[in-house]
């Protein structure tokens, strides 16, 4: 098990290593940069702020120069929670400077902060949004399709895989609208946008969460009705196993088996955060900045963003890899 | 008096192309610890009874359209679910043919066999654990008390198979039916997995229901036979006198299709043409396009029924049952 996750570790040197060298040359490739959309810039300044962000060097010796700035030098998790002394207590501080020695350099953009500094300051939002989410797309999706799953063919199959289909259609940037329309206008339940109280996240989670959802609950019915139509199924029904036991104890664990491979890519997706539902209900999470960043030039901002999705991708992958050796006996940690 | 009388018992099969008749009125009898052999071709029919007299046949498509199963005064294929699921797996149990997929491969071992006692005994895990092990020890397995953890892909073939017979027999049932227990393993597993069964039938006083489609096997194991085809029972009766005396064409083909019984150097001996399609009603014998004795009637347009020609053998060809077998040329 450690051995396993060592190796894996060790693979996503490499894999990282590409992602930040084809980012780092396809943004530099890109027309324009970072200070080409600012009016009435001198030439001398011009000259002089891309003097100061390095950008007048060869394109290899800044890449270099990024490359040993985003190294990890250090690992230090305790600073994931600093005394905080007006609360009085630790509070969590997404710094991965103090923590790892990651330093994605200044924003080009946004005047005096860094990108270390948006991202700790964005993606704690996008989180908390993808995690209620997440619990939407397991609570809801898993159920249903289970239903689904004992009731092939019949109206218990139909009703709730009809939904789920005309969810997967529904795109984020309808259903958002419809749902801010409904609870947020209409019935005034909750804000329609905005993320000041609690109750600011209902709404956003809900279009994620519901996304997902409809795709977890296919996956599941799919999963079950594979396992469903096994010999070992009719083995456990001539044991006399009840029904229920035939689900939940003899079925599930190879069942959910597909959901768990989709949900690697699909957390890191929901947790770092998405561009259109934070800009339908304006939450101030990471998935703007990830679009942002590309239309304004803003490098350093491009590379961090993308090297960090890339890192969650791949810790979420390893994570689901390490839950099906567990759920499926076959599968040896090689 | 017979432990399990079965009586017209009468299997459908809603599918797209029509109702395919698995299985076509079949009745028999099973006597407490006897050996009952049910031998037939691929779609005979074997299977389905068996199954339908469990209540594992999937319906829909299936739908058991006639017939009783009475076992110890309980009508198992029209009692209610809950008294089926209690005799299943506590009297009767079944074994499988493909031990590679018929043990679940996501759950241990220990797990699968204390799991009829845990259902059926209502005893406590600890109990359970043990008599798995015993159990695992009787159909000797080594290492038992470790092995028992295992997960089945631990497991070879003819282990699996030692591990579904331990399951099947842990509740000391009063019937066991075996769909072929052996066809998916190697020859000499073969022969160790049928001792075993032996054996171990010979402890418990079990009933067998053997289903397969080797005639060896059957004439070395069972006390009773009932042939197969095309749903139907087509000849009953005790073994010697379904090898040496039998009284119908079927049986016969089948008996002279056996590869190690011809003379070397010649092609074998194969029944001519393919099993009938059971979506269509038949007019007349099932075997009738591909009997080589009768071209005539009545074969091709009276329906066939088991007729008595002793007390323990029992035929549904026209011809045995109207002439001296001693006229009748294959």
């Amino acid at each position: 098990m450690f051995k396993f996750i060592l190796i894996r570790f060790l693979q996503v040197i490499p894999v990282l290593l590409a992602i930040a060298t084809m980012t780092f040359f396809m943004v530099h490739a890109a027309p324009g940069g970072p200070f080409s959309q600012e009016r009435n810039v001198r030439p001398e300044i011009l000259e002089k702020m891309n003097e100061h962000y390095g950008l007048n060097d060869p394109v290899y010796v800044q890449y270099w120069n990024y490359l040993v700035k985003i190294c990890p030098k250090k690992f230090n998790p305790f600073k994931l929670f600093v005394y905080d002394k007006s609360e009085g207590r630790r509070v969590f501080n997404f710094d991965l400077k103090e923590v790892f020695g990651i330093d994605f350099g200044p924003s080009y953009k946004y005047e005096g902060r860094t990108v270390n500094e948006l991202i700790a300051e964005s993606f704690p939002v996008s989180m908390k949004l993808g995690i209620v989410a997440l619990t939407i797309a397991l609570f809801l999706g898993v159920p249903a399709g289970i239903i689904a799953s004992i009731g092939k063919n019949t109206a218990l199959d139909y009703v709730p895989m009809s939904v789920a289909m005309v969810g997967i259609c529904l795109p984020t940037f309808v259903m958002g609208p419809i749902l801010a329309l409904t609870f947020g206008l209409w019935l005034g339940w909750v804000n329609v946008s905005g993320w000041f109280t609690w109750s600011d996240i209902i709404l956003p989670s809900l279009t994620l969460g519901l996304y997902y959802a409809a795709y977890v609950a296919r996956l599941t019915r799919g999963g079950m009705l594979e396992i469903l139509s096994q010999d070992f199924i009719r083995t456990a029904r001539a044991k006399g196993v009840p029904e229920s036991k035939i689900i939940f104890k003899h079925s599930l664990k190879g069942g959910l088996l597909p959901v768990v491979s989709f949900m690697g890519p699909a957390l890191a997706g929901m947790i770092s955060g998405s561009f259109v539902i934070e800009t339908i209900f304006q939450i101030p999470g990471l998935g703007r900045h990830f679009i942002n960043s590309a239309f304004n030039r803003d490098y350093t901002m491009v590379l961090g963003t993308v090297l960090f999705y890339a890192t969650f991708i791949i810790i979420m992958n390893l994570l689901v890899d390490v839950v099906q050796v567990i759920m499926n006996p076959k599968l040896k940690y090689e | 008096m017979p432990l399990l009388e079965v009586e017209n018992l009468t299997t459908h099969f809603h599918t797209r192309n029509g109702i395919v008749r698995a299985v076509d009125g079949v009745s028999f009898d099973l006597e407490p610890g006897e050996t009952l052999g049910i031998v037939g071709e691929s779609g005979s029919g074997k299977s389905v009874t068996c199954y339908s007299i469990m209540g594992l046949i999937p319906q829909p498509p299936g739908r058991i359209k006639s017939g009783t199963a009475i076992f110890d005064g309980t009508d198992l294929l029209c009692c209610p679910k809950e008294t089926l699921r209690n005799i299943r797996g506590k009297r009767i149990s079944m074994i499988f043919q493909d031990p590679m997929t018929s043990l679940n491969p996501y759950l241990r071992v220990s797990t699968q066999l204390i799991e009829p006692l845990l259902i059926h005994e209502k005893i406590d895990k600890k109990a359970a654990l043990n008599r798995a092990i015993a159990a695992l020890e009787e159909v000797g397995i080594q290492d038992a008390p470790k092995r028992v953890h295992f997960y089945p892909h631990e497991f070879s073939g003819g282990m699996r198979q030692r591990v579904m017979i331990a399951m099947a027999l842990i509740t000391h049932p009063e019937i066991l039916i075996a769909d072929e227990p052996s066809t998916a393993l190697d020859v000499t597993v073969q022969a160790q997995i049928l001792d075993l069964i032996k054996a171990r039938q010979k402890d418990l006083g079990t009933a067998v229901i053997f289903i397969t489609h080797d005639l060896a096997v059957v004439a070395s194991f069972c006390d009773r036979v009932n042939v197969m085809y095309a749903g139907k029972i087509v000849e009953s009766g005790v073994t010697n006198e379904i090898y040496y005396r039998s009284r119908h064409p079927y049986t016969l083909s089948l008996l002279k299709s056996i590869p190690s019984l011809q003379e070397k150097g010649h092609d074998l001996y194969t029944i001519p043409g393919i099993p009938p399609d059971l979506s269509n009603e038949f007019a007349g014998c099932p075997f009738y396009e591909r009997c080589p004795v009768s071209k005539e009637d009545p074969c091709s347009n009276t329906q066939t029924a088991l007729k008595d020609l002793q007390p323990d053998h029992s035929t549904s060809c026209h011809r045995y049952q109207l002439e001296d077998p001693a006229t009748i040329k294959l």
